[in-house]
C-alpha cells in the first residue's frame, strides 16, 4: 500500500481521510464536485432503525471557529438507506463505508448495526451514542459508561464488523468512557462528536437555532479535541479515529501525532467541498519535509 | 461542471441602501440558469454565503446583495481583488415557453433573481408583467433596467401603504402563471391570492449550499427537501409555509 494508507481493525484505507458524518450525506452531494473515490473512507449521514425528519429551520448558525447544527438527525431510516442508497452509491464509489448508528434504545442500535453489518459495501459500524441534537437517545447514551457499554455489548453480538463508538465532548469523565467501551468490547473510538453549544440572535436576543442549542464544530475546537485524543491515546490499546475542526494537511500530521490512527473530517467539506482532495495532495509533501515514509508511522509520535 | 473557482472582482459598489452591485469574472465561463445561486466565501468568516444570480452576461457573474448582518458587511467592505465561490448551485427556475406569459413577483432583494429569469423569458418571446415591493422609494432596485426592458412594471411601497399582494389584486394579475421571490410573509400572501401555476424562490440559512449537510432541509408536501440543492425554487404545490413559521 502507498505512503498514505493506514489500518483500522483489519480495514485498510488507502489514505486516513475520512468525512464524518452529516457533512458528507451518502456521498452524491460531493460527486459534483470529485471523484469520492478520492476518500480513504466515508461516515455516512448518521442512520436510525426509522425514517426521521430532523428539527425544523433554522438548523444552522456561525461563529468566529466555525458553526453549529442542529440538524437532529434526519435520514430515511436503515431500511430505505440499504434498499434505496447503498445500491446506488455502490454505482459511483467503490470503497467502504462507516456505518454510522444512531438510536434511542440498546435494542435499536442493535436492530440498526446488524442490518448495516450484513452489508457488502459496510467496513465498519460507527456507533454514534453522542448527537447532541436529539432528545431522549444519541447523546444521552454517550455521558454514562454503563449504559454506552451495554449498546456495544448488544452490538456486538450482532455483527462481525469492526464496532466503533463515537463519544461526546459532553461526558464528564471521557477516559473512563473510553476504557469501559474498550473492555465492553469495541473496537475502536472516535473522537469527538460536536461540543453543546448555542448562539442567540443580535437583534431578537433569541437562539438562532431552531433548537436552541447545537452542536458546536470547525477549527475552533481542534485543540480541545486533540487535548482530548492525547489524554486518552496512551491510555487504551484500540484505534482511536480523531475528529474535530481538521481543515488542513497540517493538522492531520498533528492529530494523528497526537495519537489518531485516522482523521474524520467535518465542517472544512462543507465549506470547501475539495478539502479532502487539497489535503491528500499536501501530505506527502509534509512526510517528505518531516522526513517520514508512511504516514502511519506518525500516530503517536508525541509519545515517541 | 459545478465547482470552486475564483473569481476577479470587476465591480463592488453600492447602489440602493445597504444594497450593493458585485461583478465577479470567474477563471472559466460558468453555465448558469435563471434561480440558480453561488456561495461565496467571505474572508473571515467560516461559513459560505449564499448569493442569488442578478444575471450572467458575457461569463460576468452580477450579484445583487443587501446587507444583513456581519457577513455581508465584511463582504461590502472587502478590499482584496479576488473572492472564491461554489457554483452554479440549485436548480433555478423552469423557464416559460415561447411566447407565454409571465407575471413575475418580488419583494426587496428577492427581485434580484428575477432579473435574470426576465431577460431569458425575453429572449424567448414571453409577455412579462413585474410587480416589485420596496418598503420605501429610495430603496428601490432594477428600476433604470426595467425600463429599457419590454416588460409592464408595478412599482409598489410599504410606506405608500401598498404592497405586491395588494397590486395584484387591484391589477386583476392572479390569474397569471408567476415565479415569485423575496420575503416569506409575502411568498405565502402570494400563494393565498393567486390561482395560476407559479414558482418560488426560498431561501434560508445554509450550511454547505451544495446538499450535504441537511442544514436547510425543510418539510415539503412530497417529503423532506433541501432548499439548497432540491431547490431554491419550489413548485406552489409543493410548499407547505408552515415549515417556516
Amino acid at each position: 500500500m502507498g505512503e498514505l494508507s493506514v489500518t483500522l481493525s483489519g480495514l485498510t484505507l488507502d489514505n486516513p481521510l475520512i468525512p464524518a458524518s452529516g457533512t458528507f450525506g451518502y456521498g452524491f452531494d460531493h460527486a459534483d464536485f470529485f471523484d469520492v473515490n478520492e476518500v480513504g473512507s466515508f461516515s455516512i449521514k448518521g442512520t436510525t432503525l426509522h425514517p426521521r425528519s430532523g428539527n425544523p429551520l433554522p438548523r444552522i448558525a456561525e461563529y468566529g471557529g466555525g458553526m453549529l447544527n442542529a440538524v437532529g438527525l434526519e435520514n430515511p431510516g436503515v431500511h430505505a438507506v440499504i434498499r434505496d442508497i447503498f445500491p446506488a452509491l455502490s454505482k459511483v464509489y467503490h470503497k467502504k463505508v462507516l456505518a454510522n448508528v444512531s438510536g434511542f434504545s440498546v435494542e435499536e442500535y442493535a436492530k440498526c448495526a446488524a442490518l448495516f453489518g450484513r452489508e457488502e459495501i459496510v467496513g465498519l459500524i460507527e456507533l454514534n451514542i453522542s448527537c447532541p441534537n436529539v432528545h431522549g437517545g444519541g447523546m444521552s447514551f454517550g455521558t454514562d459508561p454503563k449504559t454506552a457499554a451495554s449498546v456495544v455489548e448488544a452490538v456486538k453480538k450482532v455483527t462481525k464488523k469492526p464496532v466503533y463508538v463515537k463519544c461526546t465532548p459532553q461526558c464528564p469523565d471521557l477516559l473512563t468512557m473510553c476504557r469501559t467501551l474498550e473492555a465492553a468490547g469495541a473496537d475502536g473510538l472516535v473522537l469527538l462528536n460536536t461540543f453543546l453549544g448555542m448562539r442567540l440572535d443580535f437583534k431578537s436576543g433569541k437562539p438562532i437555532l431552531a433548537n436552541g442549542t447545537g452542536g458546536v464544530s470547525g477549527p475552533g475546537v481542534f485543540p480541545l479535541v486533540l487535548q482530548r485524543i492525547y489524554e486518552i491515546y496512551p491510555k487504551v490499546n484500540i484505534p482511536i479515529i480523531g475528529c474535530g475542526g481538521v481543515s488542513s494537511a497540517r493538522d492531520v500530521i498533528e492529530m494523528m501525532s497526537a495519537g489518531a490512527a485516522a482523521v474524520e473530517i467535518g465542517t472544512q467539506n462543507l465549506t470547501d467541498p475539495l478539502s479532502i482532495i487539497k489535503i491528500k495532495h499536501e501530505l506527502p509533501l509534509l512526510l517528505r519535509e518531516l522526513g517520514i515514509k508512511e504516514l502511519k508511522n506518525i500516530t503517536g509520535r508525541a509519545f515517541r | 461542471m459545478t465547482g470552486e473557482y475564483t473569481c476577479v472582482i470587476r465591480k463592488h459598489e453600492l447602489t440602493a441602501p445597504d444594497t450593493y452591485t458585485l461583478l465577479l469574472e470567474p477563471e472559466q465561463e460558468i453555465p448558469f440558469r435563471p434561480g440558480q445561486f453561488i456561495d461565496l466565501a467571505v474572508p473571515g468568516f467560516s461559513l459560505r454565503r449564499p448569493l442569488s444570480v442578478t444575471d450572467c452576461e458575457g461569463g460576468t457573474i452580477r450579484l445583487t446583495y443587501q446587507l444583513t448582518g456581519p457577513g455581508t458587511r465584511a463582504l461590502s467592505e472587502y478590499s482584496g481583488e479576488t473572492l472564491n465561490i461554489l457554483a452554479p448551485l440549485g436548480n433555478g427556475f423552469l423557464l416559460p415557453e415561447r411566447g407565454e406569459k409571465l407575471l413575475l413577483l418580488g419583494g426587496g432583494i428577492g427581485t434580484a433573481p428575477l432579473i435574470f429569469l426576465a431577460r431569458e423569458a425575453l429572449k424567448r418571446g414571453c409577455q412579462l408583467t413585474a410587480v416589485f415591493g420596496f418598503r420605501s422609494p429610495d430603496r428601490t432596485l432594477f428600476q433604470k433596467e426595467l425600463a429599457g426592458l419590454d416588460i409592464k412594471t408595478f412599482l409598489c411601497y410599504d410606506s405608500e401603504g401598498e404592497n405586491v399582494v395588494s397590486v395584484l389584486k387591484k391589477e386583476g394579475l392572479a390569474g397569471i402563471p408567476f415565479a415569485a421571490c423575496g420575503p416569506i410573509a409575502m411568498l405565502w400572501a402570494v400563494d393565498e391570492v393567486t390561482q395560476a401555476p407559479g414558482q418560488f424562490s426560498l431561501e434560508c440559512r445554509m450550511g454547505c449550499g451544495f446538499g450535504a449537510c441537511m442544514g436547510c432541509s425543510v418539510k415539503m408536501r412530497s417529503g423532506m427537501r433541501r432548499i439548497c440543492k432540491d431547490g431554491p425554487v419550489f413548485d406552489r404545490k409543493e410548499v407547505l409555509w408552515e415549515s417556516f413559521r
